[in-house]
């Protein structure tokens, strides 16, 4: 085939490709895009529209209320308290959800005996439902016919009631999370361990670097991609807190001390019917996690730079 | 291709024709409620009877968790594809009256008829209504009294269950152990429970609404927030931050000497072996009081059936269908002239019947019932038995955030 040929074959198909391609790609999209729009998008919509009413229930035209219940916001104790304990939860669930799964991660991928099994142990919760795990630790927990009360009773220790008392409750709903979560970051620091080559480390040997100056320089910078995704994925879920504050401290834990942004709507909207109260605080925290999630983006670009 | 669709078509029409043939001679009543627990053989077995000698209209009963229920009731209601009959608690009928989704009932309550008011107690009668008119009949009754481990009286020698509010401190403080063994004079619970704070303030004649208007800041209801909140935080009579269900756990496992509670109770406890009785709650010095609880049934609005949904309705009100909630679950009747019959033969439903003249609703007629106890009444109660506020301050603060909610 001569140049000019597959010139003019080129020139010819060029403008048709993208237009073929373009409706091939949307034909693959649609299916997911229809159910974003119903599921995640129209509903965020009519979440904005519904906070700028003051909804009741069975009323044929709801109320305009403009920005009234975002002003309630500003006023309510409780909306701060359930903010302030959802940023308590994520300033510790985020950087002990990073540190622990990969200190396991570099544990376990060496040659250690039992490590499937290891590996698998700590898996396992990753896959329980989380009310499941909340219930056993509410259990355990339990400071009357529970685990943790029968085992301290032989160490002769007074009672202990972890999710009865205000300044307890949260730190065990963040261990139970931290306990419930461990495996699932580990397997993606797993993967991203086993994608290093390992002529580095040998390139890394040769040059005399130790076990710490491996880990600082190549294993660390190595994992920047991993590190980016975990950082992301943690924050994220970290701020949608919900079943373990509900499930192992129900109404809003001891002087609502678990009380965090997700079971306050829940309250406000299920429970009190507020439904456009619930919905602009579920906007609040749209936006909380939109920003984060960008100010993450821009920050992880400009590593890469 | 062709032949998948002419299959599936072919399905459709199937059972389209099946439910509408069906649909032709039978039209049945669709019934939620939430009895999961040992009571629900009985409301099965009464609903089938009812059935039974209904064919042309048989209940169709879904029956799951009372929480779960009501949210799926809230949307379904709102969408016009609700039950024809539901049965929830009394506090759910003011929002539900209001906003117009369940039917006026008043024209069928009347004297000689199946659904007889003079038979009800007044206190059933008023939440029973909103604005004067009726929106539900009863399903079943319950009081409260206090239950009391006999083992635990023996042993600190107290021969009799207390019966003033001096006695019962007095029995209280002597049941309750601290330290590592530790065991409780009286379970408290304070949220997710069946209301038990509210019998405390008005054994001291105080309240939380009165007369409509808040009553939190009066000098009774904080006499008596002051005397229990001070045995809760210093005499440690019962673990702070206890939900209801907990109290029935602890008590259960024999590890507290009293808690206050209804009839449902009964079965658990005897169950577990408990050497247990009950007695009703010590009087104070605002005079004998207890908590009363009904489960209440309304129709809605947009049922096909009115005539057959009112009549099964009624059904439950019947002295026969009473006395069979009554002899099976240790209910008191609702229907006051079945208290002291001798075909009442359930022991503990003649005891709790024994309080139902001295019984009260807790805030009755509130469209904001959840809100009053879940952001005013529990945060305050916890403020003082946690000691983060004193009770004067707490009670002054959750008055004002009533008032709030009541001029809303």
């Amino acid at each position: 085939m001569s140049s000019r040929t597959a010139r003019l074959q080129h020139g010819r198909s060029w403008p048709a490709m993208p237009n073929r391609t373009t409706i091939a790609a949307w034909c693959f999209l649609a299916p997911s895009l229809l159910v974003l729009a119903v599921f995640v998008f129209w509903p965020i919509v009519y979440s904005f529209d519904l906070s700028l009413h003051k909804w009741k229930f069975s009323a044929d035209a709801q109320e305009w209320a403009g920005f009234a219940n975002y002003a309630r916001m500003w006023r309510d104790a409780r909306f701060w308290n359930a903010l302030g304990n959802t940023v308590y939860y994520t300033a510790f669930t985020v950087p002990l959800g990073v540190a622990l799964p990969l200190a396991l991660a570099l544990a376990l991928n060496r040659a250690i005996p039992f490590r499937a099994l290891l590996r698998s142990a700590f898996f396992l919760p990753v896959i329980a439902s989380f009310a499941i795990v909340a219930l056993a630790w509410r259990f355990m927990l339990d400071p009357d016919i529970g685990l943790l009360a029968y085992w301290l009773s032989f160490l002769g220790m007074p009672h202990v009631s972890p999710l009865r008392d205000p300044n307890m409750a949260m730190p065990a709903v963040i261990i139970a999370s931290l306990w419930k979560n461990l495996g699932f970051n580990m397997v993606i620091y797993l993967a991203g361990l086993q994608a290093i080559p390992i002529v580095l480390y040998e390139a890394a040997r040769i040059d005399g670097a130790d076990r710490f100056q491996q880990f600082w320089n190549v294993t660390w910078p190595q994992l920047r991609t991993t590190n980016i995704f975990v950082l992301v994925i943690s924050i994220i879920g970290a701020f949608q807190v919900f079943d373990p504050a509900f499930v192992m401290t129900p109404g809003g834990g001891p002087l609502f001390s678990t009380e965090t942004l997700v079971t306050y709507i829940y309250r406000q909207g299920i429970t009190n019917l507020n439904l456009s109260y619930a919905a602009s605080i579920g906007i609040f925290l749209f936006a909380v996690v939109f920003l984060l999630t960008l100010a993450q983006l821009r920050l992880t670009r400009s590593w890469e730079d | 291709m062709k032949r998948i669709a002419a299959l599936a078509s072919a399905s459709i029409v199937a059972i389209a024709a099946t439910v509408c043939g069906s649909a032709a001679f039978a039209a049945p009543l669709t019934f939620w409620n939430g009895f999961t627990g040992p009571d629900r053989p009985t409301i099965e077995a009464l609903t089938k009877q009812w059935s039974d000698a209904h064919p042309d209209t048989p209940v169709q009963m879904d029956i799951e968790p009372w929480d779960s229920m009501l949210q799926k009731l809230q949307a379904a209601m709102a969408s016009g594809s609700g039950p024809d009959v539901v049965a929830f608690n009394f506090a759910q009928l003011p929002r539900y009256a209001e906003s117009g989704f369940i039917m006026d009932i008043t024209d069928e309550v009347k004297a000689g008829g199946a659904l007889d008011p003079s038979v009800w107690s007044d206190g059933l009668k008023q939440v029973l209504q909103y604005n004067g008119k009726y929106y539900a009949a009863p399903l079943n009754f319950a009081t409260l009294m206090m239950y009391y481990n006999k083992d635990i009286f023996a042993k600190a020698g107290i021969s009799e269950p207390p019966k003033t509010w001096d006695e019962w401190v007095a029995a209280i403080k002597k049941t309750t152990v601290t330290g590592s063994n530790s065991q409780y004079g009286l379970l408290i619970p304070d949220h997710e429970t069946i209301p038990n704070w509210p019998i405390l303030l008005w054994g001291n004649g105080g309240d939380v609404i009165k007369d409509g208007k808040p009553y939190l800041d009066d000098a009774k209801t904080i006499g008596a927030l002051t005397l229990w909140g001070d045995l809760v935080l210093n005499d440690k009579i019962t673990p702070t931050g206890l939900s209801g269900a907990d109290a029935d756990k602890l008590f259960q496992s024999g590890k507290a000497a009293m808690e206050i509670t209804g009839p449902w109770m009964t079965n658990g406890f005897t169950a577990a072996k408990l050497n247990y009785d009950v007695a009703p709650i010590p009087t104070g010095p605002g005079g004998p009081v207890t908590l009363a609880d009904s489960i209440v049934l309304v129709i809605n609005k947009a049922t096909k059936d009115p005539k057959a949904a009112l009549d099964f309705v009624a059904m439950w009100n019947s002295k026969a269908a009473q006395l069979k909630i009554a002899n099976d679950t240790g209910f008191p009747p609702l229907r006051t002239d079945l208290s002291g019959s001798p075909e009442l033969t359930n022991e503990w439903a003649a005891k709790f019947s024994t309080v139902v003249p001295v019984s009260r609703f807790s805030l009755p007629g509130q469209v904001n019932f959840a809100q009053i106890d879940g952001d005013v009444f529990t945060p305050m109660i916890q403020a003082i038995t946690f000691g983060k506020e004193k009770a004067a301050e707490a009670a002054q603060q959750a008055n004002d955030q009533l008032s709030d909610l009541l001029n809303q």
